[in-house]
Parts: C-alpha cells; structure tokens; sequence
C-alpha cells in the first residue's frame, strides 16, 4: 500500500469536511435570508394553480388604466398638478414676477443644471427622465444664457463642480459652488432676469450639518447657510443688477430643508420661490410660475428662520451619550435625544413667543420676532390678491362648522387660495400649576377654494372637532382637559396673521383682522367630556416610561421643558450665530435600572402573562381559504370579528404563523395551507420607486401578467412630501395617492412601506423630503388624502416611522425621551389623525427607543394605536435590527413583523413556552390576513384557485451539494481507515 | 520529566497546534466576555474551542494518544468558529446598514474582529498538527 495514498486521504478528508462544514452553515444563514435572496435572484417561491382550468372573474381591485405608458403620463399630470400648487412664492417685490414669454434669463449656480429632484435612501427615486431647467424653460418660452448653462452642465459632468450630496443611506452632503470668478464671459451678459438656485440635498442616514458655520464649500459647514462661493456669486449678480445689466434677481431655494433666509436685502433679491425636491416634473410648474402660466399658490409647510442658531430645537438635537453607567450595548442604545422645548418645534414656538412679547408676559425675555422669522408657517403668495369675510363658526352637535368668504380681488388673474384655520385655547393658571403648555395657536383645518377668476367669491366651510379644543394633561387629570376661559378660531392666510387676528380681537394694536375671529368661553373646568377615545377606551396617561421626569427608573435625572410660563429662564439654544456650539443639551446619566429595563431579554410582560392555554393548532374540522374569508354568501363583508376567522386561524400550525411572522423583508410571506399568497410591501415613502416589474418572480401586477413593453420602467419620480403638504389641497391629494395606488396595482405591490410622516423638528433632519411639516395636522389630514387613495387601489400603507424618529442622527436606538403632551398633541398626532380619519391600517414602528424601549416591544401599539385609535392592520419594524430588536418582546407588545427575517426557531419555541405570546401571535396572524384579504394582493384569487409553494432552484443546488460533500467525506474519511489498515498489515 | 515531555517535538506538529489551541481558548473567552447577554450570544462558539483545548492538551500529554489531538482540536475549533459565523453575522448587517464605507469598517466592534482572527489563526495553525506528527521520530540504534 502507498503511504501517498494515505496522505491523500487525509487531505481529501481534511479539505471535504471544511468544505462541508463551511457549506452547511451557509446554507443555514442563506435559508434564514432566503426572502433576501430570492429577492436579489428574481426566485419564484410561489404558483398560482387553477385547479378547474376555467377563467375566473376575480379583480377585486381595478386599474383605470390599460398600460404602463397611461399609467406614468396620468402620474406625470398629476404630479404637475402637485407642483403647481405646492411650489411657493415666498417674496415678490413690486410684482418681479411673473416674468414675459421670452425673457432672457441668466442661471447662476450649479444646482441650475443638476435640480434636485429626489433626496437620498431608501426612498431615492430615478431620476433619469426629470425634466431639466433648460427643457422646461425652452417649453414656458423663456431664453436661458446658454453658455452659463452649459458651463454649469460640463461643471456637473466633469464634477468640477456640483452639488455635493452622494447617493445612498448615510450620504454626505457638501455644497460645492463654482465661484465667481470660474464663470465664463457670459455671465456678465445683459439679461431680463439673474436667477440664482440654492439646491440642498438631504436623506436617510444622516442629518444634515449644523453645528459649525458657513465655513467651507467643500468639506463642512451648516448646510443650511448660504455658503461662501453662492454668497460670493450672489453679491457679483447684485453688483450686475446696480449696474442695470441684471433687470431682476430672482432665487429659487431648491430644497425640502428650507435655508436660513436673511440674505433677501443684502442681495438685492426680488422675488423668491421655495420648492423641495421636485420629482419628474417639478421642473416645468417652476417655470410655468415664472412666467405666469401657473399662478402660485403654494404655502410654507415650515418656519423659515431668519437666523436658525434662534431656533430652541437645536439645544437638543444630535449626538448626545448617557455619562455615567451604560446603558445598552445594543448598537447606538446608549445614546439619547431629549425633546426639551416641548410642544414649542417651529411655528408653536416663534407665534406663541411672540404672542406673549406683544402682551408683555412676565419673563419672556429677550426676543424679537423681525429677528427671528422670515417667512411664517403657511406663508405664500400669489399673483392674485384676495380677502377674506364673514367668518363664522357655527356649533354643530361634536363639531364647530367654520366658514369664510374668500374673493379674489385681483383684477386680471385667476387663483387658488388656501386658508388656514387655527385656534387659540386659553393659557391658564391651572396650567402653569400642572406643567401644561399651549401654544398661542394651533392649525385645526386648512380648505383651498377652486380656481378664482378676478372678483370670484367662494364660500369654505370645514369642520372641527370639539375635541380640538381640548389638551392633555398627564400631570393631574392623567386625560385631554378644557380648561375654562377662552377660546379664538380664526381663518388666516398664515400662522403670524392668525395670531395678529387674535391679539386685534383682544384689543392690541397689531395689524390684523379682528372680524376674522371667533370666541368660544368654556365656563366650566372639564375632564372627563374627551376623556375616551373613538374607540370608547378611556384615554390616559401612556407614556410616562417617555417622560425622563415621570419615569421609574429615572434615578436623578431630570428635566426642565419650555414653559412659556418663564421663556427667559427655560428656552435654551444649540449654537451661536456663529456657529460654535453652545452645551445646552440636556445630560443625562445612565444607571444600572435603565440598562435592566432597555436588556434585549426584556420580554415586557411577556413571562409574567398568566395565559396559560394555548391556541387550537392544525384543526381539520375546516378547510377554508383566505379568499373565502372576504364576503359571506350573501356577498356582505366578513367582519373582523366573524367566527369564521377564528376557525381560519384553528386550521394554522404553530410552525405556519411563526414562518409569516418571522419573515416580512418587504413582504408578507405565503401560507399555502390556506391559499394566502406572498405580498409586496415595498418601500415609497415618497411614492412607488421600484420597476413595474419588480413581482416578475411572483407573477404578481398588472404589468407583469399583462407583459406590458414597458414593465421594467420605473414609476415616475415624484416630488418630496412637504411639495404635496404645501398645496393645502385635500381632494388634489386623493388624486396623488390613487395615482401611487396605480403605480402599485402595476408593479404589484399590495403594501406601501409609506408614506412617511415624522415632523420636521427643526430642518436639519435627514429626511425632511419624506416628511410633510413641522406640524402634526397639516401632516396627518394631508397624508389622510394619500392613504384613501391607495386603499381605493387595495394598497395598504404602513405610514412610518411611528414614532419620535424626528432625526437620523444615532436612530438605530437612540433613546428618545419627551413628555406625553407633547407626544400627544405634536408627534404621535399625525398618526392618530391618518388612522382615525384616514382609515390608515398599518404603521411602521421606528429604529428609535421610547424611553429605553424599542418601538416594538413597547406597548403604545396596543394601548394607543388599536386601543385609542382604533387601527385594524399590523406594525411591522423598521429594516429588523436583531441586535436590539427581539422579536417575541415585539409581537407580544404589538410589533406583529420585522422587516427582513429574524430568527423563526426562536419565536417557535418561545411561543411553545409562552401561552401569552402564542396568543398574541394568533392575534397578529389574524390581523395581518384581514389586512392582505382587504388588499389588491386577493386579485386573481376564487375558489379553485389553489397556491402552491416552489422551492427555488438555488435552494435545491445548496441541498444537493450539502449532500454530495457528505458523501465525499465520508467516502474520504473510509479511505483514510481502509489505507491505514492496509499500511498497517503490509507493516 | 518536563523536559522529557518536550524532547523532540516538532515545530509544526507540536508547537504550533499547541498556539492554536491557545488562541482559539483565547477566542472563545472574547466572544463570552464581548457577547454574552447580547442577542449574538449562544454557548456552542464558546463550548466547541474550549472542548478542543481540553482535548488537546489531554491528548497530547500522553504518547499513545497524541496523535489524536491535532485532529480533535482542528475539529472543535472548527465547530466553534462555525457557530460563531452563525450566531454573529447578522451584526455585519447593522454595522454596514448605511453602506459600506471606511467608517463602518473603523467601526467594527474589536471583539468581533479578535476573534474572528484568532480562530482562523487557530484553524490554520492546527491544520498543520494533522500532518505532521507532533514528535520526531527516534531513530532505532542498531
């Protein structure tokens, strides 16, 4: 016998066997992402079999369109629609605008040729059909300074020069200006019009920066200053203009993060427009503004700040690390966000403050508005000119019907108008007392007339909620109050009107219209009239683990919010006005309680549930299909609460609802048990963005099973969110969200992961173009509209990130820390207002901790979004981070899927221990079956239509070599012992 | 004794497999210090390195059985640096969430980077106790 032959053995063991090992732990973690992967490969997982062979008749949701190509030009006119009414005329002095058909017109800055059209993330859209400026200025008629184009054009190309702003999560953003002194000849050419562009880019993963001042184009700097190069740029177009070579300066501020505005004088600035991103399309309304085809009538959905370093928010806003003992080391747990100024983000601070400046309110401190504000919230003009009268508010039963006359008194142009309603509650000593605030105003309802024409009168007429009236008290009544004294509505043009329309009713000498309000005296203390929710569960108090003041385990932390009680003594800010920063911040320190309670191993109540039957399992005794559980026989809608679904879900195994509830990357899985097939949930904060074949895999939307040319096109690029807030337009925004619903039957999607309606807290979040407003109402009556349209599609939204998810900064698990008014009435309310009044059905929770609780596993799901709200669908996690995020605390405390694929082993066996969580699970199962049933997802399904799973050919390769390196090693391993022996007899 | 025990013993089929041994016990007692109470925690990356150790130094510690304690260390090592890769390599999706950059790499926890290390170190080196034997062999004096 060969000794070679026994080395060889060896080796050939050796090298099989670390092959096989190597290989069967790849094929574990590849099935434990195989939704991943399928993805990535375009694997089928699923076919649909009709069993009798015969056509069915089974749309349940229906396209108005019959292509891909009607489909993206009805979203491009709508979208057009949107930017027309959303874009906004911030200044325009002795009417510089609207321009001439074929005015020449000078293009300054390199955001002139590289728009920003979509931010960055997780929601970027195509970009590469937008309409450029030069196409859509040659299309309004008006003459562009081609070489000063061109120039920026090459710039961009070459990246001599651009923008800044990287694609993808976590970009980074720099402003990167040509200076003057680069620009060819032709930017001293004699012209109609200098327009100069701010464009700023903002996204996922990053906030944008704030702490140092305009210091540098290329490498820092608060991104919301002009910078050295534009304001270098802009002074050479103001010295142009002296010299009468420039006519007018117009600047179009290009971003959904609005710019510090104090630089309109200093530069000569003549009108001024604000956009954000502005999609496909965007590009064309702002040039129709300019030259009038459009008449503006956007309005501000932000504060614009004359000087952000005034703005409170930023004491408190970044990257702050608990000193003391840590607590977590779950990916960036340790860290916190204090939500210090309270109720007082944007215009509840500017109008309430200066409210209380204008009546001389004790220790208000040092503070000017002229100083502080450029543009107020819901501030916008137009061509038109219009007044409002008669105001009147009717009580109508649980409402107040409010209405106004609006006329356009402009005498040659036709225009909309958005009025704004807002009210004013009483700030009273039993609030002081109690730790209440309120704002000097509050927006209830917003209305926009029709088009106009000169002399035109409309009536509007919304009503509001006696509810509005109301404010929560977490610190004595633990309910919503009304506090007695008196209450103002108002009808105004903008938040400073509304105020100035008070403050004239109470008699002080403002510019304002004191017939444009209406007072409301409550006599009588009351806590108990909007004590119970919708749903008749009594409202109270939910997030005192929230509150660092109110929490247990707090240790000597502690806090002091804004109180307009003493402004001078409790506002504090995050940096000087030049820049340096200032350590206002609230510290906390960590002790050893909060790092027990934010433990991964924190099941929430979970071990402590004293269920201890378990659910029926795998019962025979039905046989029922998803599809069957969509209309009884008499064709009349299967409630939620039919026994039919509890027999339903007796027919599911233990093993069938923890493979759905672990595995929801973008999706919700098959069970072909029960025919339910796999779903599209895809991202689309700001609209669809995947190709129209996307489901290819899954033969799922129209444009796949119709085999559309164009089905691997890509929705149109839409405009940023606060572009769709800035319309005021409701029924506009019913239009918007069914042409998402469309872009969604056609690309198969039955669940959106949007739309997004965090609140700009300050401008420097990240991901300000998904969001709506600063303000809780203009965003959850707006995103209402866009919600309603999808469900008319079948589409279901997951309206994200739910909630306190305000910056980008440390969001995978930051702690966030704020006080259950100011959740309440500001940044859980958009959400309250999608499910309650938009029949939103499902929220994405947010990467954030809620005190030192991740989103998931904290109970307000349960106890406020189903229990007070009433919302029917489910909760899945933001992109399902195991580290911090278990899944079993999530599904127990109303987190019913991750987004991606967590472990299932693991939530089996918990629930097989846990009678508690295997019910919540059924409850959960339950919840998202009624959810994909009432879904375009039941489109093409009847009875006779069975699903059957397909394992996917990479799945069946992976297990064959598994199975052949077995073989080879033991073959190798048998060899090894057969020369040995042979070795050992020749010895 | 103690010198009688080291007499001989080659670099490669000695020496080197005993180092494995060290840093894959080393490895183990990062990735139990570093993740335990972590939802990346399990006992077997732990167990397996700290089985093979044993063995190892079992094994060879007595002659008729020293040439098995390559072999059993190479497999525990392997095992637990197997089940390490399992129970850890979500953490890779957290740290390049926001994509892969320079940052994300500078900010690899070092715990993960040690042990991962030292346990294909440990693989490699033990690999060579598989073919070469741990001793010389002593040559018979006619």
């Amino acid at each position: 016998m060969n000794p070679k032959l026994f080395s060889l053995s060896k080796v050939l063991t050796n090298v099989f066997a670390l092959t096989l090992g190597i290989l069967t732990v790849g094929r574990v973690i590849a099935l434990e992402n195989s939704k991943a992967i399928n993805d990535a490969l375009g694997a089928k997982t699923q076919e649909v079999v009709n069993e009798k062979g015969e056509p069915v008749d089974a749309v349940y949701y229906s396209s108005d369109f019959n292509s891909v190509k009607e489909v993206k030009a009805h979203a491009r006119e709508v979208a057009k629609k949107v930017s027309d009414e959303g874009i906004t005329l911030l200044r325009n002095e002795n009417n510089a605008l609207p321009l001439k058909s074929g005015d020449s017109v000078n293009a300054y800055s390199i955001t002139s040729a590289d728009l920003v059209y979509s931010g960055t993330g997780s929601s970027a859209s195509s970009t590469d059909s937008c309409v450029t400026l030069d196409k859509a200025f040659q299309e309004a008629g008006l003459t562009l300074n081609k070489d000063l184009f061109d120039f920026y054009t090459e710039a961009k190309n070459n990246k001599t020069y651009g923008r800044g702003a990287s694609s993808g999560i976590g970009a980074s953003f720099k402003v990167q200006e040509a200076p003057w002194s680069v620009l060819p000849d032709a930017k001293n050419n004699s012209a109609e019009v200098g327009l100069f562009i701010v464009g700023r880019n903002g996204g996922e993963g990053k906030d944008l920066d704030i702490t140092q001042g305009s210091q540098d184009d290329l490498t820092k700097g608060n991104y919301l200053l002009l910078s050295p190069q534009e304001r270098d740029v802009l002074s050479h177009m103001k010295q142009l203009k002296d010299a009468g070579t420039l006519k007018k300066i117009v600047v179009f501020i290009n971003s959904a993060n609005t710019i510090q505005c104090d630089f309109e004088e200093e530069f000569g600035v003549d009108a001024l427009l604000w956009a954000p991103t502005l999609g496909e399309v965007g590009a064309q309304s702002f040039a129709d503004i300019l030259v009038g085809k459009v008449n503006p009538s956007g309005k501000s959905v932000d504060t614009f700040f004359k000087d952000n370093s005034l703005n409170p928010v930023y004491a408190n806003f970044g990257d702050y690390t608990y000193s003391g003992t840590k607590v977590s080391d779950l990916m960036i747990s340790n860290k916190y966000i204090v939500y210090q100024e309270g109720i007082y983000n944007g215009y509840r601070y500017t109008e309430t403050r200066y409210e209380d400046k204008i009546l001389n309110r004790a220790n208000v401190g040092d503070f000017s508005y002229g100083d502080t504000v450029s543009y107020p919230f819901g501030y916008g003009l137009s061509y038109s000119t219009f007044t409002y009268s008669n105001f009147e508010v009717e009580d109508e039963g649980d409402d107040y019907q409010l209405s106004v006359d609006v006329t356009n008194t402009s005498t040659s142009k036709a225009g909309k108008e958005s009025v704004q309603f807002y009210i004013q509650k009483p700030y009273t000593t039993y609030d002081i007392e109690n730790g209440i605030e309120k704002s000097s105003i509050d927006l209830v309802e917003f209305a926009k007339t029709r088009e106009l024409g000169p002399g035109e009168k409309q009536n509007l007429k919304v009503s509001v909620k006696k509810s509005e009236l109301a404010s929560y008290d977490a610190n004595s009544s633990l309910t919503y109050i009304l506090d007695e004294g008196n209450y103002y509505f108002t009808a105004a043009k903008d938040a400073h009107s509304a105020i100035n329309n008070i403050l004239s009713a109470k008699g002080s000498n403002v510019v304002g219209q004191a017939d444009l309000t209406h007072r409301i005296t409550v006599d009588e203390f009351d806590d108990v009239s909007y004590s119970l929710a919708i749903t008749d569960q009594e409202i109270t108090n939910q997030f005192d683990d929230v509150d660092i003041n109110k929490y247990e385990f707090a240790g000597n932390n502690h806090v002091t919010y804004v109180s307009r009680n003493n402004w001078q003594g409790t506002v504090k800010f995050g940096y000087t006005k030049d820049g340096n920063a200032l350590a206002n911040q609230v510290v906390l320190t960590g002790n050893d309680d909060m790092a027990a309670d934010a433990d991964y191993y924190n099941y929430r109540g979970m071990e402590d549930d004293e269920r201890m039957d378990f659910p029926t399992y795998g019962s025979t005794e039905t046989s029922y299909s998803l599809v069957d559980m969509i209309v009884d026989d008499n064709g009349d809608a299967i409630a939620y609460d039919d026994s039919k679904w509890e027999k339903l879900l007796d027919q599911l195994t233990l093993d069938e609802q923890a493979s759905l509830l672990s595995a929801g990357l973008r999706s919700t899985a098959a069970v072909a048990s029960i025919n339910k097939p796999v779903t599209i949930d895809h991202n689309g904060a700001t609209g669809p963005m995947m190709p129209y074949n996307v489901s290819e895999n899954n033969n799922r939307g129209l444009a796949v099973s119709n085999n559309d040319p164009d089905k691997k096109e890509s929705p149109i690029a839409y405009p940023a969110n606060s572009m769709a807030s800035a319309t005021y337009n409701k029924e506009l925004i019913y239009e918007y969200g069914l042409t998402w619903g469309e872009d969604c039957l056609w690309a198969g999607y039955s669940g959106l992961y949007g739309p997004a309606v965090n609140i700009h807290r300050g401008i420097y979040g990240g991901r300000a173009f998904e969001y709506y407003s600063e303000d809780p109402v203009l965003s959850g009556k707006i995103v209402s509209e866009v919600i309603k349209g999808l469900a008319k599609k079948g589409v279901y939204s997951y309206l994200k990130h739910c909630f306190l998810n305000d910056q980008e900064t440390n969001r995978e698990g930051v702690n966030t820390w704020a006080n259950e008014q100011t959740i309440r009435e500001i940044y859980l309310k958009p959400f309250q207002i999608a499910i309650e009044e938009g029949k939103c059905a499902s929220v994405m929770t947010g990467f954030n901790r809620l005190g030192t609780i991740w989103t998931g596993a904290h109970g307000f799901i349960k106890n406020v979004l189903r229990g007070e709200f009433g919302m029917s669908g489910i909760a899945v996690s933001d992109f399902f981070h195991k580290e911090y995020m278990n899944l079993s605390a999530g599904i127990y405390n109303g987190n019913d899927l991750p987004d991606g694929q967590a472990n299932k082993e693991e939530l089996y066996a918990d629930a097989d221990t846990y009678a508690g969580l295997a019910w919540e699970m059924r409850d959960a199962t339950h919840r998202l079956l009624y959810m994909v049933a009432h879904s375009n997802a039941m489109n093409g399904l009847a009875e006779g239509i069975i699903i059957r799973d397909v394992t996917p050919a990479w799945i069946v390769l992976l297990n064959t070599l598994e199975i052949v390196f077995i073989v080879l090693t033991v073959l190798a391993a048998l060899s090894i012992a057969v020369t040995f022996v042979l070795l050992r007899i020749k010895k | 004794m103690f010198a009688q025990f080291f007499k001989n013993r080659t670099i490669r089929g000695f020496y080197l497999p005993c180092v494995a041994a060290l840093l894959s016990l080393i490895a183990s007692i990062i990735y139990i210090s570093g993740y335990m109470g972590s939802s990346y925690y399990n006992i077997l990356p732990f167990l397996f390195p700290l089985i093979g150790a044993v063995l190892f130094f079992g094994l060879i510690f007595f002659k008729p059985t020293e040439r098995f304690a390559a072999l059993a260390n190479e497999i525990f090592t392997f095992l637990g640096f197997l089940f390490f890769i399992r129970y850890v390599y979500l953490y890779l999706s957290t740290v390049f969430y926001d994509g892969i950059s320079l940052q994300a790499i500078a900010n690899i926890s070092p715990v993960f980077i040690c042990v991962l290390l030292f346990e294909l170190i440990a693989i490699v080196l033990a690999n060579f106790g598989l073919y070469i034997a741990p001793r010389k062999e002593e040559k018979e004096v006619a």
